[in-house]
């Protein structure tokens, strides 16, 4: 089994209690650094390329000029500044946000199920908000108001379909054991792909708008997208960001996190319901993008550990960074035709899934 | 730890608590009425066969299960009407057999003992470090306190799990089957802490233990369980008697003195 130090070894002789705190605490601004930097780049690079090719310095002269105060220099055209600012800029905004929740959620449920292979995509979270907000789609109901969406809403409610009814299949005694969490989820996934499919092949006049749920992608993002998804994302992500100390107790069995004063069952249905909020309203405007929530959040406790204090922060800012690089990879590989994102994700994601099964069947927990 | 703590003061009680639950049409009576007193300054031991409630009485003393009759007080607060936290911050609970993440460092799992004490978005202070620091030195656990536990022996990963209960700060220490899986000397050395927690820092302690020898070395008052029932109560001599042993257990055993402290030593024994 393959241990990883979360830190420098403490020096446990000499300390005073303050310098073994600041020891426990110093592992985490290096990397929250380090993943920011990986953010940025993946950010600026989003603006920067696709069919035309800016300079980066430019992109940033863009995105300074709409700081108050400051003025742009007359070299850069109209049109770059509008590439930048209108179209590349929501585009790398939806995808980090919808990035950043996929691998926080992801990272949720693999604590809150106890189970390392949970993910919005795996446990049908993700398919049952897609049929939640095909079935808006189809019904022809105004789903846009004053800027916001009845979109992420009914989304959520068919993710917390979902997620009660492959949970509550799945469950033995207070977890959810691998195996089983995973079929069910698949069954259920199955079962409201079809639907999404049916209801697809009937209403040809709203194809499109459901084709770029099913298949998940950033092609029709727009500030409004944007709008729509930050009201949820947000305050689920602050919730669960949270609960990084209780979640590592929680990854002890729930009797003993009874025993050191958790209230179980109201935290984890706190954090599945904010958990599925976040995933749902990811859904509704960026599509199903499977195992962003499962790489991000595993890939961090490979190299760093499984601290959630750790985690949770470090999977909003890479997963933000890994979907805005996918999502770049997806519109630039095969200019100027798009391929799926989700298509990019699964290319990275499954391999990467079969090595944890693997991993999970041996009894190991990352 | 505890600051002048008053000895001999009622620490933890339960009153008629009876534990009924129903199982292919008929009633299983995993604890029937049972009344039990620890006060702090003891070391009370729980004996008693495999199934005779001994762990039903640590869930339904910190309010994991709800008995169906009969009531459960912590510091003379009944423990129905107070929330987890508070719970945890009255009695801390060494659970027999407890799954640890491999990957957490021994401090990281102590740490986790001041849970009770932090609000959710309270971090661990100087001040809970400096406790748990202390948890640590007690159990002889702060020298390996940045390895993750994985690569901790059964033995350490106890006294870890100790270390992690002692930080929580109560006034009731509640043990399960501490000495599981130990060899003698380990048992020895836990029980030996045990006792100490109780005579010099004020604690109530309440410890399931299997070797009635162990048992009656290390503890003041023994408490015998049969069937969710208590038949016998009081010091070891008076408790570990042949007859009742033999009615408990269901096999005939030999009980004689100990040639050093005279307190019972139990044996095996082929009748006659």
């Amino acid at each position: 089994m393959r241990l990883t130090r979360r830190r420098d070894p403490l020096e446990l002789t000499a300390a005073t209690p303050e310098a073994l705190l600041a020891g426990l605490r110093s592992a985490l601004w290096p990397r929250l650094l380090l993943s920011c930097l990986a953010l940025a780049v993946a950010f600026v690079a989003g603006l920067a390329l696709g069919p035309t090719t800016i300079a980066p310095e430019d992109t940033v002269r863009v995105l300074l000029s709409h700081l108050p105060g400051v003025g742009i220099s007359e070299d850069v055209s109209l049109a770059t500044r509008n590439i930048v600012w209108e179209v590349r800029l929501p585009r790398v905004i939806l995808a980090g946000t919808v990035g950043a929740t996929l691998a926080l959620t992801g990272a949720a449920y693999q604590g809150v199920f106890r189970n390392p292979l949970a993910d919005p995509y795996l446990i049908g979270v993700a398919t049952g908000a897609a049929l939640g907000a095909t079935i808006v789609v189809v019904s022809d109901v105004s789903y846009a108001w004053g800027g916001l969406s009845l979109l992420p809403l009914a989304a959520f409610a068919g993710a917390m379909t979902s997620v009660v009814v492959v949970y509550g299949v799945a469950r033995v005694g207070n977890t959810a054991p691998t195996t089983t969490l995973i079929l069910a989820g698949v069954a259920i996934a199955s079962l409201s792909t079809a639907i999404t499919s049916y209801l697809m092949l009937r209403d040809t006049t709203n194809a499109t708008a459901i084709l770029s749920i099913v298949l998940g992608g950033f092609n029709t993002a727009s500030w409004t997208k944007v709008l729509w998804v930050l009201p949820y994302a947000v305050p689920a992500a602050a919730v669960i960001l949270a609960h990084g100390r209780i979640l590592n107790v929680l990854s002890l069995d729930e009797e003993q996190a009874r025993f050191l004063g958790v209230d179980v069952e109201r935290t984890k249905l706190l954090l599945l319901a904010v958990a599925s909020l976040a995933a749902a309203a990811a859904v509704s405007v960026g599509g199903t993008i499977g195992f962003v929530g499962l790489i991000v959040p595993h890939a961090i406790r490979l190299v760093w550990g499984p601290d959630n204090r750790y985690l949770l922060p470090l999977c909003t800012v890479l997963g933000a960074a890994f979907l805005i690089g996918a999502d770049l990879i997806a519109r630039t590989a095969e200019s100027p035709s798009e391929i799926p994102v989700g298509i990019i994700t699964a290319l990275f994601g499954v391999p990467f899934f079969l090595y944890l099964l693997r991993r999970a069947r041996l009894g190991a927990y990352v | 730890m505890a600051s002048a703590p008053a000895r001999s003061e009622l620490a933890a009680e339960a009153a008629g608590v009876t534990m009924a639950y129903n199982s292919g049409g008929h009633e299983i009576v995993a604890l029937g009425a049972l009344d039990l007193e620890l006060r702090r300054g003891e070391l009370l031991g729980l004996v008693g066969p495999n199934g005779s409630g001994k762990t039903t009485i640590i869930r339904a003393l910190t309010g994991v299960i709800q008995p169906s009759a009969g009531y459960v007080r912590l510091s003379g607060r009944d423990v129905s009407g107070i929330g987890q936290a508070e719970i945890a911050r009255l009695a801390a609970v060494v659970p027999q057999d407890p799954l640890l993440p491999p990957t957490f460092e021994s401090l990281d799992c102590v740490l986790m003992g001041r849970t009770p004490h932090l609000s959710l978005l309270q971090q661990e202070s100087s001040h809970d470090l400096e406790i748990a620091r202390r948890a640590m030195l007690a159990t002889e656990t702060w020298a390996f306190a940045d390895r993750p536990v994985g690569e901790l022996s059964g033995g350490e990963r106890q006294r870890v799990i100790v270390a992690r209960a002692l930080a929580q700060e109560t006034p009731v220490l509640l043990l399960d089957e501490p000495t599981a899986h130990l060899d003698i000397g380990h048992q020895g050395s836990v029980l030996d802490l045990m006792r100490g927690f109780a005579r010099r820092d004020g604690k109530a302690v309440l410890a399931v233990v299997h070797d009635l020898t162990l048992a009656a070395h290390y503890c003041d008052r023994l408490i015998v369980l049969s069937a969710g029932r208590v038949c016998a109560e009081g010091t070891p001599a008076d408790v570990l008697r042949p007859e009742l042993l033999r009615d408990v257990y269901g096999v005939p055993v030999a009980v004689v003195p100990h040639p050093e402290t005279g307190r019972p030593v139990v044996a095996p024994s082929d009748g006659g």
